[in-house]
């Protein structure tokens, strides 16, 4: 990450109360409010949102709340790590991170527990689990660590077997350019077939939505690892296009249909209009 | 083939740039791309022109070989050639029934000329002749190769000298009035005026054979003795074309009898020469015989035929013997009564001989 763990703090702290203004949804969806099963003395420590401050006012006691810890609302990230995701100026990949920061960010701060999962053709790993702003430190460093792997990208087998590795039902966010040769709906069908909310962040590069190279090229696909020689005239770049922009479309439609919440970025879309997009401000200039 | 403009080929080389052109054209770069998914779907709507796409520099390449090769076969003007002819001539003299090539020089010959008759175009014409001990037209010119092949296959083999000189101006006869011919000898380059016809123009050898050291009985003769009928003469000369030493045996025998038996040693390329007193009563075939291990075994027998003992000569020797008088002998015996006229034609006699031997060779 190019900006230091307290800048980003500061910013994405600033950002959220930008975002608040606007009254816009946030990815992961409004605040749940949790039920204090009990209270017992303060110790110093304790988190000063957990203090009671109406019982201080009344008693003059210091007491701190305390709550089911089975009642904490998981918030996943599925990140895509795929080699297709190497791909941009910025890389997709690195927007994928800020944007997987900033889902963290939202999450802790509404006392969730947030984890991320990376794949590729399959689970590839798990990140840190926190609850704290405070812990986002080794949420940056394990994202700051990540790097393309595996042969392409499998999102119904990933699905299948992230539903049997956690079993909490919540938001899973999936961060990804959806480049499945075998579709991305089965994925996203399985996680809500299974009781989780998913969210889509779909991840482009400009350069992929309209390529500017034309003539005798060997096309290297970097998630098959796979030459294959082409003339590419300026016809076949319009129909590349068309089939392209049709892809999108499909995928909103399908979030659409299923009322999944869907965000498509484009990697040269301002990184502060990004983060504020996944906040809940004021929605980016990509579609 | 033959061009009339030669120099005209060098435009062959404007075929390097073509192709380095084509190398640089096939060498396309390298465009990576996050997924061909998409590329992939672009490419199968429109499948043949994919399937042509990569094949179009190479079909280029060969189109404009093939227009550069036309230019230059254009320029260079080449020269078709119209009928061909030719007379080949198999050498079927002794010495090609040598062995060093199995399974002899002459059929190694054939052989050779059925391969100069399968290469033959069909408008070629052909005529087949041998020269061994008389020249012979096997096959006029004609442009049916089974005749010719069927005339090579019938020529025998002889123990007599070639006569190529010969063969190779009835050749020169047959095609004289042809513009594209030419006469080909199959021969192991071991006939009479072989250096004469090597020079010549319109003459191609092709040798069969190799070089081998070859060791001969080069004279056989026999008489008998006219003073002792009971005995004879005999002459043997070996002679040796091998560049090396060689030690053998010469036998001779009467009517597969050895009579005789002497050592010969031969220098390389010498001659060897010697007259031998045998008494041999009988009539009968007389033979010499030596084996060195040469490639040509006809030419180490010699035969001669030894005749009876002469009544004449015997009535001399008794007429001599017993004292027949003066009167009754003829003019010639009694002239032989006396020593010196006796001597004397004898010398004569055997100076004619010698004359005979060494300077008509009529025994040979």
């Amino acid at each position: 990450m190019p900006t230091s763990h307290a800048e980003l703090l500061k910013r994405l702290h600033y950002l959220t109360l930008v975002a608040g203004q606007s009254h816009g949804p946030s990815l992961i969806g409004p605040r749940q409010k949790k039920l204090s099963v009990g209270l017992r003395d303060y110790s110093p420590g304790d988190d000063y949102r957990h203090v009671d401050w109406n019982r201080c006012a009344r008693h003059d006691e210091l007491m701190t709340r305390t709550f089911d810890p089975f009642d904490d609302r998981p918030i996943y990230v599925l990140l895509d790590c795929s080699p297709s995701m190497e791909v941009g100026q910025p890389s997709k990949l690195e927007v994928a991170r800020q944007i997987t920061t900033a889902i963290g960010y939202l999450a802790t701060k509404d006392l969730s527990r947030f984890s991320v999962t990376t794949f590729a053709d399959g689970i590839l790993g798990d990140g840190p689990t926190i609850r704290d702003p405070s812990r986002l430190g080794k949420l940056l460093r394990f994202l700051g660590q990540l790097a393309p792997q595996g042969t392409g990208t499998d999102l119904e087998r990933t699905a299948e077997h992230f539903v049997h590795r956690y079993q909490r039902h919540g938001p899973v966010v999936v961060v990804s350019d959806l480049y499945d040769r075998d579709g991305f709906r089965r994925g996203f069908d399985i996680l809500r077939g299974h009781g989780y909310e998913p969210r889509l962040v779909q991840i482009i590069d400009p350069a992929e939505a309209k390529p500017t190279f034309l003539g005798d090229v060997e096309l290297l696909d970097m998630e098959a690892a796979s030459g294959q020689q082409a003339t590419i005239t300026e016809r076949s770049v319009g129909r590349y296009v068309e089939i392209y922009a049709a892809f999108l479309d499909s995928v909103r439609d399908y979030c659409s249909r299923c009322s999944i919440p869907c965000m498509q970025i484009t990697t040269d879309t301002p990184k502060q209009s990004v983060l504020l997009e996944i906040l809940g401000g004021r929605p980016v200039g990509a579609t | 083939m033959t061009v009339a403009h030669p120099d005209a080929l060098l435009w062959a080389l404007m075929a390097i740039p073509i192709l380095l052109l084509y190398w640089q054209r096939i060498r396309t770069p390298r465009q990576s791309v996050a997924t061909a998914i998409f590329w992939e779907q672009v490419f199968a709507e429109d499948a043949v022109r994919s399937r042509w796409q990569p094949r179009r520099h190479a079909v280029s390449l060969v189109v404009q070989l093939t227009v550069l090769a036309m230019f230059v076969v254009a320029m260079a003007d080449p020269l078709i050639p119209g009928p061909q002819y030719i007379v080949l001539i198999v050498d079927n003299g002794a010495g090609m029934n040598a062995t060093d090539v199995e399974p002899t020089r002459l059929d190694a010959a054939k052989q050779a000329a059925m391969r100069l008759i399968a290469g033959l175009r069909d408008c070629d014409w052909v005529a087949v002749i041998s020269s061994g001990e008389a020249v012979s037209v096997r096959c006029p010119l004609t442009n049916d190769p089974s005749l010719c092949q069927a005339a090579i296959e019938a020529i025998p083999a002889t123990d007599g000298a070639g006569k190529m000189v010969d063969a190779v101006e009835v050749a020169r006869r047959m095609i004289a009035d042809k513009a594209a011919a030419r006469i080909v000898v199959i021969s192991d380059g071991s006939f009479e005026g072989a250096e004469t016809i090597a020079t010549a123009d319109d003459v191609e050898i092709a040798l069969v054979g190799s070089r081998t050291g070859n060791t001969a009985i080069t004279r056989f003769a026999v008489r008998r003795n006219h003073d002792a009928p009971s005995k004879c003469q005999v002459l043997a000369e070996v002679a040796s074309a091998a560049d090396a030493p060689i030690e053998c045996r010469l036998d001779v025998l009467l009517d597969d009898q050895v009579v005789a038996t002497k050592p010969v040693a031969l220098a390389a390329n010498g001659r060897w020469q010697e007259i031998l007193e045998l008494t041999v009563p009988e009539s009968g075939r007389l033979t010499a015989r030596f084996d060195p291990a040469d490639a040509y075994a006809e030419d180490n027998t010699a035969v001669q035929d030894l005749q009876p003992i002469d009544a004449t000569a015997t009535d001399l020797r008794a007429a001599r013997g017993i004292g027949v008088a003066a009167e009754s002998v003829p003019p010639l015996v009694r002239s032989a009564v006396r020593p010196w006229p006796y001597l004397l034609s004898m010398a004569v006699l055997l100076l004619v001989l010698e004359w005979s031997l060494y300077q008509r060779r009529w025994l040979s």
